[in-house]
Protein backbone atom coordinates (compact mmCIF):
# COMPACT_ATOMS: atom_id res chain seq x y z
CA UNK A 1 0.00 0.00 0.00
CA UNK A 2 1.21 3.46 -0.81
CA UNK A 3 2.81 5.72 1.68
CA UNK A 4 -0.19 8.38 2.15
CA UNK A 5 1.44 12.06 1.47
CA UNK A 6 2.84 13.98 4.33
CA UNK A 7 1.32 17.04 2.49
CA UNK A 8 -2.11 15.46 2.86
CA UNK A 9 -1.57 14.22 6.24
CA UNK A 10 -0.73 17.39 7.85
CA UNK A 11 -3.87 18.65 6.53
CA UNK A 12 -5.74 16.26 7.95
CA UNK A 13 -4.21 16.68 11.23
CA UNK A 14 -4.78 20.37 11.03
CA UNK A 15 -8.76 19.82 10.51
CA UNK A 16 -8.44 18.19 13.62
CA UNK A 17 -8.79 19.55 17.54
CA UNK A 18 -5.55 19.62 18.96
CA UNK A 19 -6.48 17.24 21.27
CA UNK A 20 -9.01 14.39 20.95
CA UNK A 21 -9.48 11.19 19.59
CA UNK A 22 -9.79 12.45 15.80
CA UNK A 23 -5.93 13.52 16.06
CA UNK A 24 -4.97 10.44 18.15
CA UNK A 25 -6.66 8.31 15.02
CA UNK A 26 -5.02 10.47 12.45
CA UNK A 27 -1.85 9.48 14.31
CA UNK A 28 -2.73 5.46 14.43
CA UNK A 29 -3.52 5.25 11.59
CA UNK A 30 0.06 6.35 10.00
CA UNK A 31 2.12 4.62 12.37
CA UNK A 32 5.26 4.83 10.45
CA UNK A 33 4.97 8.72 10.23
CA UNK A 34 3.00 9.60 13.15
CA UNK A 35 6.65 10.91 14.63
CA UNK A 36 7.10 13.72 11.79
CA UNK A 37 3.49 14.26 11.18
CA UNK A 38 3.44 15.69 15.36
CA UNK A 39 6.36 17.49 15.01
CA UNK A 40 4.97 19.21 11.90
CA UNK A 41 1.63 19.79 14.10
CA UNK A 42 3.28 21.04 16.95
CA UNK A 43 5.15 24.10 14.58
CA UNK A 44 1.58 24.61 12.78
CA UNK A 45 -0.21 25.18 16.26
CA UNK A 46 2.74 27.67 17.06
CA UNK A 47 2.25 29.40 14.02
CA UNK A 48 -1.25 29.78 14.65
CA UNK A 49 -0.65 31.22 18.02
CA UNK A 50 1.32 34.47 16.36
CA UNK A 51 -1.95 35.92 15.10
CA UNK A 52 -3.87 36.06 18.17
CA UNK A 53 -2.61 39.69 19.39
CA UNK A 54 -4.93 42.65 17.67
CA UNK A 55 -6.24 44.69 20.62
CA UNK A 56 -5.70 47.21 18.54
CA UNK A 57 -8.05 46.64 15.48
CA UNK A 58 -10.88 49.12 16.68
CA UNK A 59 -8.75 51.73 17.17
CA UNK A 60 -6.65 51.45 13.91
CA UNK A 61 -10.09 50.20 12.01
CA UNK A 62 -11.30 53.31 12.53
CA UNK A 63 -8.18 55.72 11.91
CA UNK A 64 -8.02 53.73 8.63
CA UNK A 65 -11.90 54.32 7.94
CA UNK A 66 -11.33 58.18 8.28
CA UNK A 67 -8.54 57.92 6.09
CA UNK A 68 -9.56 56.27 3.51
CA UNK A 69 -12.94 57.83 3.53
CA UNK A 70 -11.23 61.31 3.67
CA UNK A 71 -9.17 60.23 0.56
CA UNK A 72 -12.48 59.33 -1.63
CA UNK A 73 -14.03 62.42 0.05
CA UNK A 74 -11.13 64.86 -1.83
CA UNK A 75 -11.19 62.90 -5.06
CA UNK A 76 -14.95 63.56 -5.03
CA UNK A 77 -14.21 67.49 -4.10
CA UNK A 78 -11.12 68.25 -5.93
CA UNK A 79 -11.85 71.58 -5.63
CA UNK A 80 -12.03 71.93 -2.18
CA UNK A 81 -8.20 70.70 -1.13
CA UNK A 82 -6.86 74.33 -0.86
CA UNK A 83 -7.87 77.94 -0.64
CA UNK A 84 -6.62 78.91 -3.57
CA UNK A 85 -8.38 76.17 -5.36
CA UNK A 86 -11.30 77.05 -4.24
CA UNK A 87 -10.51 80.57 -5.72
CA UNK A 88 -10.26 79.07 -8.85
CA UNK A 89 -13.27 77.75 -9.14
CA UNK A 90 -15.47 80.51 -8.26
CA UNK A 91 -16.72 82.39 -10.76
CA UNK A 92 -14.64 85.10 -12.72
CA UNK A 93 -15.94 87.85 -12.22
CA UNK A 94 -16.27 87.24 -8.29
CA UNK A 95 -12.73 86.36 -8.25
CA UNK A 96 -11.77 89.49 -10.28
CA UNK A 97 -13.82 92.05 -8.42
CA UNK A 98 -12.02 89.90 -5.14
CA UNK A 99 -8.41 90.39 -6.10
CA UNK A 100 -9.27 94.06 -7.08
CA UNK A 101 -10.62 94.71 -3.99
CA UNK A 102 -7.65 93.15 -1.59
CA UNK A 103 -4.53 94.60 -4.11
CA UNK A 104 -6.51 97.95 -3.91
CA UNK A 105 -7.17 97.35 0.44
CA UNK A 106 -3.31 96.19 1.00
CA UNK A 107 -1.45 98.87 -1.71
CA UNK A 108 -3.07 101.62 -0.59
CA UNK A 109 -3.76 101.07 2.90
CA UNK A 110 -7.65 101.37 2.92
CA UNK A 111 -7.73 98.18 4.55
CA UNK A 112 -6.53 99.16 7.36
CA UNK A 113 -7.97 102.38 7.48
CA UNK A 114 -11.12 100.52 6.72
CA UNK A 115 -10.70 97.85 9.51
CA UNK A 116 -12.40 100.49 12.23
CA UNK A 117 -15.04 102.13 10.00
CA UNK A 118 -18.82 101.70 10.80
CA UNK A 119 -22.04 101.22 8.50
CA UNK A 120 -23.14 104.21 7.06
CA UNK A 121 -19.21 105.49 6.17
CA UNK A 122 -18.30 105.06 3.24
CA UNK A 123 -14.91 102.63 3.58
CA UNK A 124 -17.36 100.03 4.97
CA UNK A 125 -18.33 97.96 1.90
CA UNK A 126 -14.69 97.38 1.50
CA UNK A 127 -14.41 96.41 4.76
CA UNK A 128 -17.09 93.61 4.23
CA UNK A 129 -15.47 93.13 1.28
CA UNK A 130 -12.09 92.11 2.25
CA UNK A 131 -13.56 89.49 5.25
CA UNK A 132 -15.55 87.94 2.20
CA UNK A 133 -12.58 87.47 0.73
CA UNK A 134 -10.96 86.05 3.72
CA UNK A 135 -13.81 84.13 4.53
CA UNK A 136 -13.59 82.43 0.98
CA UNK A 137 -9.99 81.58 1.10
CA UNK A 138 -10.11 79.82 4.29
CA UNK A 139 -11.01 76.17 3.76
CA UNK A 140 -10.69 74.07 7.03
CA UNK A 141 -14.34 73.91 9.52
CA UNK A 142 -12.98 75.11 12.28
CA UNK A 143 -10.93 78.16 11.07
CA UNK A 144 -13.80 79.39 9.17
CA UNK A 145 -16.33 79.10 12.08
CA UNK A 146 -13.44 81.06 14.17
CA UNK A 147 -13.33 83.94 11.63
CA UNK A 148 -16.92 83.87 11.54
CA UNK A 149 -16.44 84.38 15.58
CA UNK A 150 -14.30 87.61 14.82
CA UNK A 151 -16.84 88.86 12.23
CA UNK A 152 -20.02 88.47 14.65
CA UNK A 153 -17.30 90.27 17.11
CA UNK A 154 -16.98 93.17 15.10
CA UNK A 155 -20.54 93.35 14.01
CA UNK A 156 -21.57 93.82 17.91
CA UNK A 157 -18.93 96.46 18.41
CA UNK A 158 -20.04 98.44 15.54
CA UNK A 159 -23.16 98.45 17.12
CA UNK A 160 -21.69 99.48 20.08
CA UNK A 161 -19.86 102.45 18.54
CA UNK A 162 -23.04 103.97 16.40
CA UNK A 163 -24.94 103.32 19.95
CA UNK A 164 -22.45 105.63 21.75
CA UNK A 165 -22.42 107.54 18.82
CA UNK A 166 -25.71 108.26 18.91
CA UNK A 167 -26.27 107.59 15.53
CA UNK A 168 -29.26 106.20 13.72
CA UNK A 169 -28.11 103.43 11.82
CA UNK A 170 -29.21 99.72 10.92
CA UNK A 171 -27.20 96.65 11.82
CA UNK A 172 -26.68 93.45 11.59
CA UNK A 173 -25.01 91.16 14.79
CA UNK A 174 -24.87 88.51 16.86
CA UNK A 175 -23.99 87.31 20.17
CA UNK A 176 -25.25 85.78 23.50
CA UNK A 177 -28.52 87.32 24.49
CA UNK A 178 -28.53 87.95 28.12
CA UNK A 179 -30.85 89.84 30.41
CA UNK A 180 -29.75 92.30 32.98
CA UNK A 181 -32.69 92.78 35.66
CA UNK A 182 -32.25 96.86 36.24
CA UNK A 183 -31.09 97.62 32.33
CA UNK A 184 -32.91 95.24 30.32
CA UNK A 185 -32.15 92.86 27.38
CA UNK A 186 -28.65 92.80 25.80
CA UNK A 187 -26.50 91.01 23.01
CA UNK A 188 -23.07 91.14 24.68
CA UNK A 189 -22.86 94.50 25.26
CA UNK A 190 -25.19 95.80 22.93
CA UNK A 191 -28.42 97.55 24.56
CA UNK A 192 -31.91 96.05 23.00
CA UNK A 193 -34.99 98.01 22.58
CA UNK A 194 -37.78 94.85 22.61
CA UNK A 195 -41.13 94.71 22.33
CA UNK A 196 -43.26 92.79 24.67
CA UNK A 197 -44.00 89.80 22.08
CA UNK A 198 -40.25 89.70 21.60
CA UNK A 199 -39.28 89.91 25.42
CA UNK A 200 -41.40 86.85 25.79
CA UNK A 201 -39.41 85.07 23.20
CA UNK A 202 -35.88 86.25 24.74
CA UNK A 203 -37.22 84.83 28.10
CA UNK A 204 -37.05 81.79 26.20
CA UNK A 205 -33.85 81.96 24.14
CA UNK A 206 -31.73 83.35 27.66
CA UNK A 207 -28.33 82.60 27.39
CA UNK A 208 -28.52 81.96 23.57
CA UNK A 209 -26.46 82.69 20.72
CA UNK A 210 -29.01 84.69 18.64
CA UNK A 211 -28.94 87.16 15.20
CA UNK A 212 -30.08 90.23 15.86
CA UNK A 213 -31.56 92.33 12.93
CA UNK A 214 -32.55 96.21 14.04
CA UNK A 215 -31.94 99.97 14.12
CA UNK A 216 -29.14 101.40 16.48
CA UNK A 217 -31.36 104.66 17.97
CA UNK A 218 -28.94 106.09 20.30
CA UNK A 219 -29.15 105.60 24.21
CA UNK A 220 -32.40 103.81 23.55
CA UNK A 221 -30.35 100.37 22.01
CA UNK A 222 -31.02 98.65 19.51
CA UNK A 223 -34.78 98.68 17.67
CA UNK A 224 -34.69 95.10 17.22
CA UNK A 225 -36.70 94.31 13.63
CA UNK A 226 -36.13 90.24 13.85
CA UNK A 227 -34.64 88.09 16.66
CA UNK A 228 -33.66 84.45 16.15
CA UNK A 229 -31.61 81.92 17.30
CA UNK A 230 -28.33 81.17 15.45
CA UNK A 231 -27.96 78.08 13.47
CA UNK A 232 -24.88 76.26 12.32
CA UNK A 233 -24.50 73.93 9.13
CA UNK A 234 -21.70 72.29 9.77
CA UNK A 235 -20.40 70.03 7.14
CA UNK A 236 -17.41 67.74 7.46
CA UNK A 237 -15.60 64.44 8.04
CA UNK A 238 -16.66 62.80 11.16
CA UNK A 239 -13.11 62.88 13.16
CA UNK A 240 -13.81 61.06 15.98
CA UNK A 241 -17.68 59.96 17.33
CA UNK A 242 -17.61 59.65 21.52
CA UNK A 243 -21.43 59.02 22.88
CA UNK A 244 -21.34 62.21 24.07
CA UNK A 245 -18.75 64.16 21.78
CA UNK A 246 -18.39 64.35 17.97
CA UNK A 247 -15.22 66.01 16.41
CA UNK A 248 -16.17 67.07 12.90
CA UNK A 249 -13.33 68.32 10.63
CA UNK A 250 -11.78 69.77 14.11
CA UNK A 251 -14.72 71.09 15.40
CA UNK A 252 -15.88 69.69 18.85
CA UNK A 253 -19.82 69.19 18.92
CA UNK A 254 -21.70 67.92 21.99
CA UNK A 255 -24.03 64.96 21.32
CA UNK A 256 -27.26 64.71 23.77
CA UNK A 257 -29.79 62.49 23.84
CA UNK A 258 -32.29 64.59 22.11
CA UNK A 259 -29.86 65.32 19.18
CA UNK A 260 -31.28 63.44 16.25
CA UNK A 261 -28.98 61.33 14.47
CA UNK A 262 -30.40 60.00 11.06
CA UNK A 263 -28.80 56.64 9.51
CA UNK A 264 -25.25 55.37 10.81
CA UNK A 265 -22.37 58.41 10.72
CA UNK A 266 -19.31 56.81 11.56
CA UNK A 267 -15.70 57.86 12.06
CA UNK A 268 -14.39 58.65 8.32
CA UNK A 269 -17.39 59.85 6.84
CA UNK A 270 -18.54 62.84 5.58
CA UNK A 271 -21.83 64.45 7.65
CA UNK A 272 -24.39 67.22 7.91
CA UNK A 273 -24.95 68.86 11.36
CA UNK A 274 -27.57 71.40 12.23
CA UNK A 275 -25.98 72.33 15.31
CA UNK A 276 -26.14 75.36 17.84
CA UNK A 277 -23.26 77.28 19.49
CA UNK A 278 -22.74 77.19 23.18
CA UNK A 279 -20.39 79.45 25.41
CA UNK A 280 -17.66 77.75 25.93
CA UNK A 281 -16.66 77.37 21.87
CA UNK A 282 -18.51 74.61 21.66
CA UNK A 283 -21.45 73.09 19.64
CA UNK A 284 -24.46 71.45 20.78
CA UNK A 285 -25.91 69.02 17.78
CA UNK A 286 -29.72 69.37 16.93
CA UNK A 287 -29.34 66.94 13.95
CA UNK A 288 -26.85 65.00 12.29
CA UNK A 289 -26.83 62.39 9.54
CA UNK A 290 -24.46 61.12 6.90
CA UNK A 291 -23.40 63.61 4.42
CA UNK A 292 -21.63 63.45 0.63
CA UNK A 293 -22.79 61.42 -2.24
CA UNK A 294 -25.27 59.00 -1.53
CA UNK A 295 -27.08 60.53 1.18
CA UNK A 296 -30.49 61.93 0.13
CA UNK A 297 -32.39 62.25 3.23
CA UNK A 298 -32.92 65.83 4.00
CA UNK A 299 -32.03 66.80 7.93
CA UNK A 300 -34.65 68.25 9.17
CA UNK A 301 -35.47 71.65 8.21
CA UNK A 302 -33.43 74.07 10.16
CA UNK A 303 -36.93 76.27 11.17
CA UNK A 304 -38.06 73.19 13.48
CA UNK A 305 -35.14 74.18 15.88
CA UNK A 306 -36.38 77.26 15.92
CA UNK A 307 -38.31 78.20 19.15
CA UNK A 308 -40.17 80.15 19.51
CA UNK A 309 -40.31 80.67 15.75
CA UNK A 310 -39.01 84.38 14.64
CA UNK A 311 -40.98 86.97 15.92
CA UNK A 312 -40.24 90.43 13.50
CA UNK A 313 -41.74 93.87 13.70
CA UNK A 314 -41.89 96.70 11.48
CA UNK A 315 -39.49 99.04 12.17
CA UNK A 316 -39.85 103.38 12.17
CA UNK A 317 -38.89 103.90 8.87
CA UNK A 318 -35.45 105.72 8.84
CA UNK A 319 -34.09 108.71 7.13
CA UNK A 320 -33.24 107.64 3.89
CA UNK A 321 -30.30 109.51 4.03
CA UNK A 322 -28.83 107.72 6.77
CA UNK A 323 -29.37 103.82 6.10
CA UNK A 324 -27.10 102.08 5.11
CA UNK A 325 -27.72 98.64 4.69
CA UNK A 326 -25.78 96.10 6.58
CA UNK A 327 -24.16 93.42 4.48
CA UNK A 328 -24.73 89.13 5.89
CA UNK A 329 -20.76 88.42 4.36
CA UNK A 330 -20.32 85.27 6.39
CA UNK A 331 -23.78 83.59 6.37
CA UNK A 332 -23.34 82.79 2.18
CA UNK A 333 -19.84 81.45 2.53
CA UNK A 334 -19.42 77.56 1.44
CA UNK A 335 -19.24 75.06 4.18
CA UNK A 336 -21.40 76.94 7.18
CA UNK A 337 -24.96 78.36 6.54
CA UNK A 338 -26.67 79.90 9.02
CA UNK A 339 -29.78 80.83 6.82
CA UNK A 340 -33.09 79.48 7.51
CA UNK A 341 -32.74 76.58 4.21
CA UNK A 342 -29.79 74.28 5.21
CA UNK A 343 -27.74 72.32 2.40
CA UNK A 344 -28.37 68.55 2.33
CA UNK A 345 -26.59 66.23 0.77
CA UNK A 346 -24.38 68.33 -0.45
CA UNK A 347 -21.43 66.00 -2.05
CA UNK A 348 -19.33 68.64 -3.93
CA UNK A 349 -18.12 67.61 -7.50
CA UNK A 350 -17.99 64.51 -8.41
CA UNK A 351 -15.35 62.80 -10.23
CA UNK A 352 -17.83 60.08 -11.86
CA UNK A 353 -16.64 59.32 -15.33
CA UNK A 354 -13.75 57.13 -14.63
CA UNK A 355 -15.25 54.11 -13.71
CA UNK A 356 -16.87 51.15 -15.32
CA UNK A 357 -16.77 48.44 -13.15
CA UNK A 358 -19.10 46.36 -15.34
CA UNK A 359 -17.78 46.57 -18.77
CA UNK A 360 -14.22 45.32 -18.92
CA UNK A 361 -13.09 42.27 -18.69
CA UNK A 362 -9.51 42.69 -17.39
CA UNK A 363 -9.35 41.82 -13.61
CA UNK A 364 -6.72 43.71 -11.63
CA UNK A 365 -4.10 41.82 -10.38
CA UNK A 366 -2.90 43.24 -6.16
CA UNK A 367 -1.03 46.05 -6.35
CA UNK A 368 2.61 45.15 -6.59
CA UNK A 369 3.82 48.18 -3.93
CA UNK A 370 7.36 48.40 -5.39
CA UNK A 371 7.86 52.43 -4.87
CA UNK A 372 10.70 51.45 -2.88
CA UNK A 373 13.07 49.50 -5.63
CA UNK A 374 14.85 52.21 -6.61
CA UNK B 1 -20.58 36.96 -0.25
CA UNK B 2 -22.16 40.88 0.01
CA UNK B 3 -18.59 42.20 -0.21
CA UNK B 4 -18.41 40.58 -3.72
CA UNK B 5 -21.64 42.18 -4.87
CA UNK B 6 -21.59 43.89 -8.29
CA UNK B 7 -23.93 46.20 -6.65
CA UNK B 8 -21.54 47.24 -3.49
CA UNK B 9 -18.64 47.48 -5.84
CA UNK B 10 -20.02 49.43 -8.06
CA UNK B 11 -21.37 52.48 -5.59
CA UNK B 12 -17.24 52.15 -4.10
CA UNK B 13 -16.48 52.35 -8.07
CA UNK B 14 -18.69 55.98 -7.96
CA UNK B 15 -17.20 56.89 -4.52
CA UNK B 16 -20.02 56.47 -2.44
CA UNK B 17 -19.73 56.89 1.26
CA UNK B 18 -21.89 54.05 2.30
CA UNK B 19 -20.65 51.71 0.23
CA UNK B 20 -16.87 52.25 0.62
CA UNK B 21 -17.61 52.45 4.63
CA UNK B 22 -19.46 49.15 4.00
CA UNK B 23 -16.07 47.83 2.06
CA UNK B 24 -13.67 49.11 4.28
CA UNK B 25 -15.29 47.91 7.46
CA UNK B 26 -16.17 44.44 6.44
CA UNK B 27 -12.80 43.49 4.92
CA UNK B 28 -10.65 45.59 7.19
CA UNK B 29 -10.19 42.87 10.29
CA UNK B 30 -8.78 40.54 7.47
CA UNK B 31 -6.15 42.70 6.18
CA UNK B 32 -5.45 44.01 9.30
CA UNK B 33 -5.13 40.52 10.97
CA UNK B 34 -2.87 38.88 8.14
CA UNK B 35 -0.13 42.22 8.00
CA UNK B 36 0.03 42.22 11.97
CA UNK B 37 0.80 38.33 11.69
CA UNK B 38 4.04 38.68 9.13
CA UNK B 39 4.74 42.13 11.33
CA UNK B 40 6.02 42.77 14.81
CA UNK B 41 5.08 46.44 15.10
CA UNK B 42 1.55 47.48 15.35
CA UNK B 43 1.92 50.85 14.02
CA UNK B 44 3.56 49.60 11.14
CA UNK B 45 0.62 47.37 10.79
CA UNK B 46 -2.02 49.80 11.01
CA UNK B 47 -0.21 52.54 8.63
CA UNK B 48 0.28 49.34 6.43
CA UNK B 49 -3.28 48.44 6.29
CA UNK B 50 -4.70 51.49 5.85
CA UNK B 51 -1.99 52.06 2.30
CA UNK B 52 -3.53 48.90 1.28
CA UNK B 53 -7.09 50.36 1.58
CA UNK B 54 -6.19 53.90 -0.27
CA UNK B 55 -4.68 51.48 -3.12
CA UNK B 56 -7.60 50.04 -4.21
CA UNK B 57 -9.47 53.53 -3.71
CA UNK B 58 -6.91 54.16 -6.78
CA UNK B 59 -8.09 50.35 -8.59
CA UNK B 60 -11.61 51.65 -7.61
CA UNK B 61 -11.03 54.90 -9.93
CA UNK B 62 -9.21 53.08 -12.93
CA UNK B 63 -11.63 53.35 -16.01
CA UNK B 64 -11.55 49.98 -17.68
CA UNK B 65 -10.61 47.34 -14.64
CA UNK B 66 -12.35 45.01 -13.23
CA UNK B 67 -11.84 43.74 -9.25
CA UNK B 68 -12.43 40.15 -9.82
CA UNK B 69 -12.21 39.58 -5.55
CA UNK B 70 -11.99 42.13 -3.45
CA UNK B 71 -10.23 40.14 -0.80
CA UNK B 72 -8.42 38.57 -2.17
CA UNK B 73 -7.15 41.81 -3.90
CA UNK B 74 -6.80 43.62 -0.62
CA UNK B 75 -4.49 40.56 1.04
CA UNK B 76 -2.27 40.17 -2.43
CA UNK B 77 -1.66 43.72 -2.20
CA UNK B 78 -1.46 43.33 1.64
CA UNK B 79 1.71 40.50 0.96
CA UNK B 80 3.28 43.03 -1.60
CA UNK B 81 3.29 45.60 0.68
CA UNK B 82 4.82 43.64 3.70
CA UNK B 83 7.48 42.21 1.57
CA UNK B 84 8.36 45.82 0.12
CA UNK B 85 8.44 46.58 4.28
CA UNK B 86 11.61 43.82 4.63
CA UNK B 87 13.07 44.69 1.69
CA UNK B 88 13.38 48.33 2.84
CA UNK B 89 14.82 46.82 6.59
CA UNK B 90 16.79 44.41 5.09
CA UNK B 91 18.97 47.41 2.95
CA UNK B 92 18.87 49.23 6.00
CA UNK B 93 20.86 46.17 7.64
CA UNK B 94 23.22 46.10 4.99
CA UNK B 95 24.56 49.74 4.96
CA UNK B 96 25.09 49.35 9.02
CA UNK B 97 27.39 46.11 8.77
CA UNK B 98 30.03 47.67 9.86
CA UNK B 99 28.33 49.31 12.60
CA UNK B 100 29.07 46.30 15.51
CA UNK B 101 28.51 48.05 18.72
CA UNK B 102 24.75 47.45 18.05
CA UNK B 103 25.41 43.40 18.68
CA UNK B 104 24.95 41.87 22.82
CA UNK B 105 28.06 41.97 24.07
CA UNK B 106 27.66 38.46 25.60
CA UNK B 107 26.25 36.96 22.69
CA UNK B 108 28.02 33.47 21.42
CA UNK B 109 27.31 30.33 19.82
CA UNK B 110 26.71 28.28 22.75
CA UNK B 111 24.40 30.81 24.50
CA UNK B 112 22.15 31.20 21.29
CA UNK B 113 21.73 27.40 20.94
CA UNK B 114 20.63 27.22 24.78
CA UNK B 115 17.85 29.99 24.33
CA UNK B 116 13.95 28.81 23.82
CA UNK B 117 12.39 28.76 20.30
CA UNK B 118 10.21 32.05 21.54
CA UNK B 119 7.26 34.04 19.64
CA UNK B 120 10.17 36.44 18.30
CA UNK B 121 12.14 33.47 16.81
CA UNK B 122 8.63 32.09 15.39
CA UNK B 123 8.50 35.44 13.71
CA UNK B 124 12.19 35.60 12.75
CA UNK B 125 11.80 32.55 11.17
CA UNK B 126 9.31 32.76 9.64
CA UNK B 127 10.53 36.17 7.99
CA UNK B 128 13.28 33.33 6.45
CA UNK B 129 10.81 31.67 4.45
CA UNK B 130 9.93 32.12 0.34
CA UNK B 131 7.52 34.91 -0.42
CA UNK B 132 4.95 32.40 -1.40
CA UNK B 133 5.31 30.14 1.86
CA UNK B 134 5.07 33.26 4.26
CA UNK B 135 2.07 34.35 2.35
CA UNK B 136 0.24 31.26 2.77
CA UNK B 137 0.98 30.65 5.88
CA UNK B 138 -0.40 33.65 6.90
CA UNK B 139 -3.30 33.69 4.92
CA UNK B 140 -4.09 30.10 6.73
CA UNK B 141 -3.08 30.62 10.16
CA UNK B 142 -3.86 34.98 10.62
CA UNK B 143 -7.90 34.22 9.74
CA UNK B 144 -7.81 30.35 9.39
CA UNK B 145 -8.79 30.30 6.00
CA UNK B 146 -9.67 27.36 4.04
CA UNK B 147 -7.22 25.23 1.88
CA UNK B 148 -9.77 26.52 -1.07
CA UNK B 149 -10.23 30.17 -0.08
CA UNK B 150 -6.32 30.19 0.14
CA UNK B 151 -5.88 28.92 -3.65
CA UNK B 152 -8.27 31.18 -4.79
CA UNK B 153 -6.90 34.33 -2.77
CA UNK B 154 -3.52 33.08 -4.08
CA UNK B 155 -4.66 32.12 -7.64
CA UNK B 156 -3.22 28.30 -7.52
CA UNK B 157 -4.91 25.07 -6.84
CA UNK B 158 -5.57 23.32 -3.37
CA UNK B 159 -2.80 21.00 -4.40
CA UNK B 160 -0.10 23.65 -4.41
CA UNK B 161 -1.22 25.20 -1.60
CA UNK B 162 -0.85 21.83 0.51
CA UNK B 163 2.37 21.01 -0.71
CA UNK B 164 3.38 25.08 -0.22
CA UNK B 165 2.39 24.89 3.37
CA UNK B 166 3.76 21.67 3.78
CA UNK B 167 6.99 23.10 3.06
CA UNK B 168 6.70 26.17 4.92
CA UNK B 169 5.94 24.12 8.31
CA UNK B 170 9.15 21.93 7.82
CA UNK B 171 11.47 24.72 7.07
CA UNK B 172 9.97 26.28 10.12
CA UNK B 173 10.16 22.92 11.86
CA UNK B 174 14.10 22.52 11.10
CA UNK B 175 14.91 26.30 12.70
CA UNK B 176 13.20 24.94 15.41
CA UNK B 177 15.32 22.22 16.07
CA UNK B 178 18.32 23.91 14.89
CA UNK B 179 18.04 26.98 17.50
CA UNK B 180 17.22 24.38 20.43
Amino acid sequence: MQRPDLKDLLEEGLAQPRSGAGLEDVLARHPEQAEQLRRLLETAWLAQTLGADTSDLDTAQNRSRARFLGAAHERRNPARLTGLRRLARMRMAGAVTLIAVMLFASLVGTGLSSASAVPGQALYPVKRAVEQAQMALTTRQSSRLELEEAFDQRRMLEAETLLHANKIQAVTFAGFLWEDPQRGWFVDVVKLNLTPEQEVMANTLNGSYVEIKGVVRGEQGVEVSELKLRLYHLDGILESAQAQEWIVSGVRVQIQPSTQVIGDPKVGMHVDLTALRLKDGQYLALAAKPGGKGSSDPLPDSDEYRKPPIIQRSVTPLPTTHIQETENAPDDEIGIDTSESLHTGQGGDRLDDDIDLEDSEDAVEPDSGGEDDD
Amino acid sequence: MDLENDELLSRAGELDEQALAKLHDQLYPQVYRYICYRLDDPMICEDIASEVFLRLLDVLQRKGTRIQSVRAWLLGTANHLVQDHYRRIYRRRIENLDDHDSLPSDHSPEKEADRIFTRGDLKAALRRLTPDQQHVIALRFSQELSLEETAQIMGKSVNAIKVLQYRAIAALRRQMDRSS
